[in-house]
């Protein structure tokens, strides 16, 4: 197959985790872009259903369904729909994350909990339920989003001159995701199916400045990421350009985990 | 994922996997000058892609000799302009790498680290003197035996890990003057040279035990690896630097 039509997506059937959120959104775009319907689901419905409108009226095909991460039931309920409405899941992206609870200080219990809950064993759900509707079709892939910070402990320090901090929970559950890819990857490999990682470098939003200076200082491309930086990995590991990629974690953060 | 006009040298880039990025790269859009240490080899491959229609030229270096190097940078600049992508794929690899620790005489040793570390540190360094003026890509090909060792290619594997540091240290000092660098780490792929590594590994007087049976059950193809350059040779990959990609259909996962 030519080069370019690998990076392709047309006919594919994609569910992207908290695909409707600021993170999300840009996952759905460019999955989207290369042709794949993508089905994007949160608790929050209303917001799943207006950014599948904006996205529709730009011509891409976006669905919005509903999932609570934090029920094994609505879990299966989604990947039911989804077939019934499409016949299949092709690619899977687990993005949705729940970022309860703050740093060893001001973290409770039920922080915690709730945190794992949705972090821990919706994703582990997420996994085994799609995974299952994947083995049948002995074909799929799963990407999931971690982060720097599942790769490298947090540096405090850029945090000074904020009330920002880096959860306790993340580390955990971003961590263990990582493993958890390489798990998957062995597992489901036999069913052809691929399960990938992708671990972004800090996101720009409305951080205050001195935070987005302190950590831009620490990245050798000098800025955070932005809208546009995770799209290309997520076409790359979702599409059959990285075929022979298998339980892979791609960095994506301008270098940070390079010094 | 596109490369429309963009200047590329490929070192190795007739044979194996180096071909499989050529011909990648140059269906992506980009000029690929195809670099091989003799002039059969070169031609060979440049024919094949010229008669699909693609833009490359053959070139003759060693990537040992520092003047050679300079005349291929010379000449590329003079026939495009620039260098946007470079991909330092020549190594010495597979059979005539492969002798146990024990027995690795001088000349293996330096005919590997000179090829595999010295070569990609010499032609990395031109080529990068130029593109401060433009910024630009480059891309080291390096193996799962930089992170898990391979039996009887001792010298090979630590060339590999090499590369992984010097893929970090120039991803920092690079990143200022607008230049990426990163890795792709093959696994098993079959190739002329892999075609029946069990066999030769054998003869060669190795176990061999340590083959095994990897999560997608199959070896890959240089075709595998070529999209991997494309995309990290790509602007989509604006924000990745210092990173290598593995592309081993789950070798290293245990």
């Amino acid at each position: 197959m030519n080069t370019n039509d690998l990076f392709r997506l047309d006919g594919k059937i994609a569910l992207v985790t908290g695909g409707a959120g600021i993170y999300g959104i840009h996952i759905t775009r460019a999955l989207a872009e290369v042709g794949a319907h993508v089905v994007i689901a949160s608790r929050n419905l209303e917001q799943c259903e207006h950014a599948a409108e904006e996205l529709g009226g730009d011509g891409l095909k976006v669905s919005a369904m509903q999932l609570d991460l934090g029920s094994g039931e609505s879990i299966s309920s989604l990947c039911g729909n989804i077939v019934s409405k499409f016949g299949k899941l092709d690619i899977l992206f687990n993005n949705a994350v729940a970022r309860a609870g703050g740093d060893p200080s001001t973290v409770t219990q039920e922080d915690w909990e709730a945190a794992m809950q949705i972090n821990s064993t919706g994703f582990f759900l997420s996994c085994k339920i799609f995974g299952e509707q994947m083995i049948k079709q002995r074909s799929g892939v799963i990407v999931n989003i971690s982060s720097i910070y599942g790769v490298v402990g947090p540096n405090f320090n850029i945090y000074e001159g904020t009330t920002m901090t880096s959860p306790a929970n993340y580390a955990f559950a971003k961590g263990g995701m990582i493993n958890f890819t390489r798990y998957m990857a062995s597992y489901y490999g036999q069913y052809g199916i691929r399960v990938n990682a992708i671990s972004p470098g800090g996101f720009q939003t409305d951080q205050p400045d001195v935070f987005i200076d302190n950590y831009s200082k620490q990245t050798p491309l000098g800025r955070m990421a932005t809208d546009d930086d995770i799209k290309g990995a997520a076409v790359f590991l979702a599409s059959d350009a990285s075929g022979y990629i298998t339980g892979q974690n791609l960095m994506v953060d301008g270098g940070w985990t390079a010094i | 994922m596109k490369l429309t006009g963009r200047a590329a040298i490929v070192t190795g880039g007739g044979t194996g996997i180096g071909m499989g990025i050529s011909r990648s790269l140059a269906e992506a859009g980009a000029k690929v000058a195809i670099a091989q240490p003799t002039l059969a080899k070169a031609d060979a491959a440049a024919d094949i892609l010229r008669g699909d229609g693609f833009d490359v030229f053959p070139v003759v270096v060693d990537i040992r000799s520092r003047e050679q190097v300079l005349a291929m940078v010379t000449s590329v600049i003079e026939k495009w302009g620039q260098i946007d992508i470079l991909v330092n794929n020549a190594a010495v690899t597979g059979p005539k790498a492969a002798s146990p620790f024990l027995e690795i005489d001088d000349d293996l040793l330096d005919r590997t680290i000179d090829v595999n570390l010295k070569g990609t540190f010499i032609v990395s360094q031109e080529v990068a003197r130029r593109m401060t003026e433009t910024g630009g890509v480059i891309i080291h090909v390096s193996s799962v035996g930089a992170f898990a060792a391979q039996e009887g290619a001792s010298a090979y594997c630590a060339t590999k890990a090499a590369l992984t540091g010097l893929t970090k240290a120039m991803a920092l000092e690079l990143a200022p003057h607008g230049i990426r660098v990163n890795c792709i780490a093959p696994g098993d792929i079959r190739t002329d040279t892999s075609e029946n590594v069990e066999d030769e590994i054998k003869e060669r007087g190795l176990s061999g035990n340590y083959l095994r049976r990897i999560p997608l059950n199959r070896r890959g193809t240089p075709a595998e690896i070529g999209p991997t350059a494309v995309f990290l040779a790509s602007d989509d990959s604006s924000y990745i630097t210092g990173e290598t990609i593995v592309v081993d259909g789950g070798f290293l996962i245990y």
